[in-house]
Order: C-alpha cells, then sequence, then structure tokens
C-alpha cells in the first residue's frame, strides 16, 4: 500500500509503484480534474501540488507520493458556492474554452500567488509557462490570474 | 520489464541507499525528481528493476560555504537553486541557469544530481559547473567519498565515471569573485521547455577567463583557445571580442539533430560568446 493525503484527506492505494500519480489519482482515487496531455512534464495539463510545490503528476512516480500531500484542483476552492478567487476569476474573465487546460492553470496560478501574493506580469507569465493551452490564446488566462492577485475577483 | 513490475525502494539514509546500490549494482537505479527517469521509463527505457528513492534523503540537501569550498547536495532541486541566497552571493551563474530550466514544474522536482545522472551534453546546470571548474561528489559503501572534476566526470552522452554502486553526493566548487563579470546563455526553441540547441557559461576576471558551451559536442566543453586569448587581452575593442568569439568556431563539434544543425550551433555559439562578451564588457 502507498498512502499519501489528498485534498486534505488520508489515501491509500495498493498500485505498482512506477505508476504515474496522474493515473493514480485518476483511476484510482476517481479525481479526475487533473488532465493528461502530452504525459511527459511538457504541457501542465495535469499539474498538482505536492507538499505545496507545483508538479506534473504525469512525471511522478505513484510510490514518490508516500507520506506527502497532495493538492489537486478538487481541494482548490470549496466547490461550485465557493469558488477560490482564482476560479472566480477565470469564471469572470472567460480565461476557459474547452477547459482541458484550466485545472491544469488554477493549481499553477494558486502555486505562483501562495509564493507571490502580488506577482508583476513577467512574473506571471514565468509562473505559467510550463502550462499550455490551444484555445485561448492565453491573453485571458494571464488577466484572470491578474485579476486574482488584486483580489477583486467577483 | 514492466512498469508494473519495478520496484521503488525508500531508504531512510544516505548508508541504507548506498546498500541497496551496491547489492543490487546493474539491477538498481537511484531516482530523485524522475523528470528524466519517467519520460524514459514511459519510452521503454530506463526500466530498471529496482528503483533506489534519494529525493528526499537529507544527507544530500545541503546547500553551505566552508574552507573555500560552496557545495550543493545532489538532491538539491532548480527551485531551491535559483531562491537560495548563498547561490545568489557565491554562484549567480549556477542559478541563472537552474532559472532557465523547463518550467515551474519541472523546477520543483529536478535536482542537480539528476541533471548530472541523465549526463546529456545539453543538461543546463553542466556548462556553468565547467566554468566554476567544480568537483562531483561520489560515495559508495566499500569505497567512501571520492571527488571527480567535472570533466573528466562525463565520457559522453549519458554516461560518466560512476560506478553502479556509487550515488553522487554534491558537487563543490570555489565562489565566484564579487566583481567578476559573467553571463548564462541558452538558446532554445522558445523561453520556457526547451532543450538548449546551444548554451554557454561565461567567467571573466583581470588575466581570467572561462568560457564553458552546451550541446556543441558529446559532453560540455570549455574553449580553451578563447580562454587563452581573453585571458592574455590588454584591451577590449570590438574587433577583438569579434575575432576571439569566432574562435569557438573550431573550438565547438556539435551534431546536427531535430532540434539544431552542426553548422548553425557552430555559427550560434560563435554568436553567443561575441553577445556575452559584448554585454559583459560593454562594446
Ligand atoms: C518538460 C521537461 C523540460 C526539461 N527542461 C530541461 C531544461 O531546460 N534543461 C535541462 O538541463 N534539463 C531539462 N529537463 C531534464 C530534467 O528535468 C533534468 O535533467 C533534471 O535535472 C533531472 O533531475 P531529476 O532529479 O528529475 O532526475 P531523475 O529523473 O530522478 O534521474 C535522472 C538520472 O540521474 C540518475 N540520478 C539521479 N540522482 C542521482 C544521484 N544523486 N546519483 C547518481 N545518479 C543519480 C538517475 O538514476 C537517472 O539515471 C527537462 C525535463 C522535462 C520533462
Ligand atoms: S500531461 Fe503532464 S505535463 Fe502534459
Ligand atoms: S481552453 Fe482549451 S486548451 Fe486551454
Amino acid at each position: 500500500m502507498i498512502s499519501f493525503t489528498v485534498n486534505g484527506r488520508p489515501a491509500a492505494v495498493a498500485v505498482p509503484d512506477a505508476k504515474p500519480l496522474l493515473d493514480t489519482l485518476r483511476d484510482d482515487l476517481g479525481l479526475t480534474g487533473a488532465k493528461e496531455c502530452c504525459g511527459k512534464g511538457e504541457c501542465g495539463s495535469c499539474t498538482v501540488l505536492m507538499d505545496g510545490e507545483p508538479v506534473c503528476a504525469c512525471l511522478v512516480f505513484t510510490a514518490q507520493a508516500r507520506g506527502v500531500e497532495i493538492i489537486t484542483v478538487e481541494g482548490i476552492g470549496g466547490g461550485p458556492e465557493q469558488l477560490d478567487p482564482i476560479q472566480a476569476a477565470f469564471v469572470a474573465e472567460g480565461a476557459a474554452q474547452c477547459g482541458y487546460c484550466t485545472p491544469g492553470f488554477i493549481v499553477a496560478a494558486r502555486a505562483l500567488l501562495d509564493k507571490n501574493p502580488h506577482p508583476t506580469a513577467a512574473e506571471i507569465r514565468r509562473g505559467l509557462a510550463g502550462n499550455l493551452c490551444r484555445c485561448t490564446g492565453y491573453q485571458k488566462i494571464l488577466q484572470a490570474v491578474a485579476k486574482a492577485a488584486e483580489g477583486r475577483a467577483d | 520489464m514492466l512498469l508494473s513490475e519495478m520496484k521503488v525502494v525508500a531508504p531512510g539514509s544516505l548508508t541504507e541507499a548506498l546498500r541497496w546500490l551496491e547489492e543490487h549494482q546493474d539491477r538498481a537505479r537511484p531516482l530523485a525528481g524522475a523528470t528524466d527517469a519517467m519520460v524514459r521509463v514511459k519510452e521503454g527505457q530506463w526500466r530498471s528493476p529496482i528503483w533506489v528513492e534519494i529525493r528526499r534523503l537529507p544527507e544530500l540537501q545541503r546547500m553551505d560555504q566552508a574552507d573555500g569550498w560552496v557545495t550543493v547536495g545532489a538532491a538539491v532541486t532548480y527551485g531551491r537553486l535559483l531562491r537560495s541566497e548563498l547561490m545568489a552571493q557565491t554562484a549567480p551563474l549556477l542559478a541563472a541557469a537552474a532559472r532557465d530550466v523547463g518550467s515551474v514544474q519541472i523546477q520543483a522536482m529536478g535536482t542537480l544530481g539528476g541533471n548530472l545522472g541523465t549526463a546529456s551534453p545539453a543538461g543546463d546546470t553542466i556548462p556553468p559547473l565547467f566554468a566554476l571548474e567544480a568537483e562531483v561528489g561520489l560515495c559508495s559503501r566499500g569505497g567512501g567519498e571520492r571527488w571527480v572534476p567535472v570533466e573528466s566526470f562525463f565520457l559522453g552522452p549519458g554516461r560518466t565515471v560512476r560506478r553502479p554502486d556509487e550515488l553522487i553526493t554534491a558537487v563543490r566548487f570555489a565562489p565566484q569573485a564579487p566583481g567578476e563579470r559573467w553571463k548564462w546563455q541558452k538558446l532554445g526553441l522558445r523561453g520556457a521547455q526547451a532543450i538548449s540547441m546551444v548554451s554557454l557559461a561565461l567567467r571573466l576576471q583581470p588575466g581570467f577567463a572561462r568560457v564553458a558551451f552546451g550541446a556543441v559536442g558529446p559532453t560540455v566543453l570549455r574553449a580553451r583557445k578563447c580562454e587563452a586569448w581573453l585571458s592574455q587581452a590588454e584591451a577590449f575593442d570590438l574587433a577583438t571580442v569579434r575575432s576571439i568569439a569566432q574562435m569557438a568556431w573550431k573550438e565547438v563539434a556539435p551534431i546536427s539533430d531535430v532540434r539544431a544543425s552542426a553548422a548553425y550551433r557552430q555559427q550560434m555559439a560563435c554568436a553567443l560568446l561575441e553577445r556575452g562578451l559584448r554585454e559583459v564588457l560593454a562594446v
């Protein structure tokens, strides 16, 4: 058994040690927010927080998560009634189209603002440079994160 | 070997990790941040029966300065490197390279030891370590600790002098001089997530120059002719800088691959050196 914490709750899974953590989260724990796209660390759609750091879950061996604390997009905000300011800003700015990249962006943006609550535009770009979006052209995503950083998300 | 047959062991100490490597030799492989390992495993390579997890070993986390050496543990991540006050003061060249690796996600997991272990000629921490004339610390249960100059550590792409029972424990180097001029430059296809097509680590002090190029040979290499001319030059005007930069053409030995042709890499090595010199010398 491999045990760790996910979104504040204890989890224990019996999976192969080298199974990508992303697959364990999705298949074994039913947390399908994090998405697989490239499967090799290049697109960020699988981003989760591991002990507070944003990581690509597609590149983590499940055994490496032993004893750590994982936060997925499901663990950010308190559901539709209590959105995280970043989620609210994504809605307000229309920062999602197909939405496939959105969970990764939300988690990466949360990690950025946790470390740096008032980033410059350049710092936002750098913090999100590991996340790809094939739909929006990024402008609205960057606006949404800037808006959330100012704390005036509706 | 199927992915499902691979086992990850999590030793609690360096001694225990070394015992796994000693007992299993070629059947065991260190596992740090897994940013290279998982990609290779998914491609069907590196299917090691045993992975020895070292990411959280306390003995591999150090970043300190003592007796003229700055020492950085093998499991230090890029994120820690680039946020470290000590690194900003003693090895800004290395910190600058760490900032250019992958993305924040890769920087959170990827380690210095992993970059050395993978031994890609395009590994971004390696040119700075060449320019710093760093030493790589290797440790085994039978042989204890040894320090190898970084230039003799690499044998070719993916090949190093590390024995299967050894772990890379740290790198160490003398700090950069406070007033020294230095420059890190990386040429990739885009800003983030790009593997270097050519990279340059440059250090200049009066009578002293170090020039190391990445991705233009089977290993990172030093441009010793450029270094000699730079350390002997009395004054730097544009013509001198250009002629020294042009010498890089003959010093590098690149190949053509999916990212760039050999001739392009040669030209860009000269261009990066000229640009770097002009910037740090303000000519
Ligand atoms: C999307 C993406 C972008 C990337 N961008 C860059 C980039 O810009 N620049 C760059 O240089 N690299 C880049 N990389 C490659 C990779 O992130 C780095 O090489 C990183 O430093 C590897 O470290 P790791 O801790 O993840 O190593 P791992 O994957 O855990 O290990 C890599 C190899 O080193 C060995 N190893 C690890 N630690 C030790 C040790 N202490 N002793 C002995 N052997 C050891 C392992 O056995 C393995 O063979 C990128 C990778 C990805 C997936
Ligand atoms: S799916 Fe993990 S980075 Fe693309
Ligand atoms: S909204 Fe479709 S990929 Fe970003």
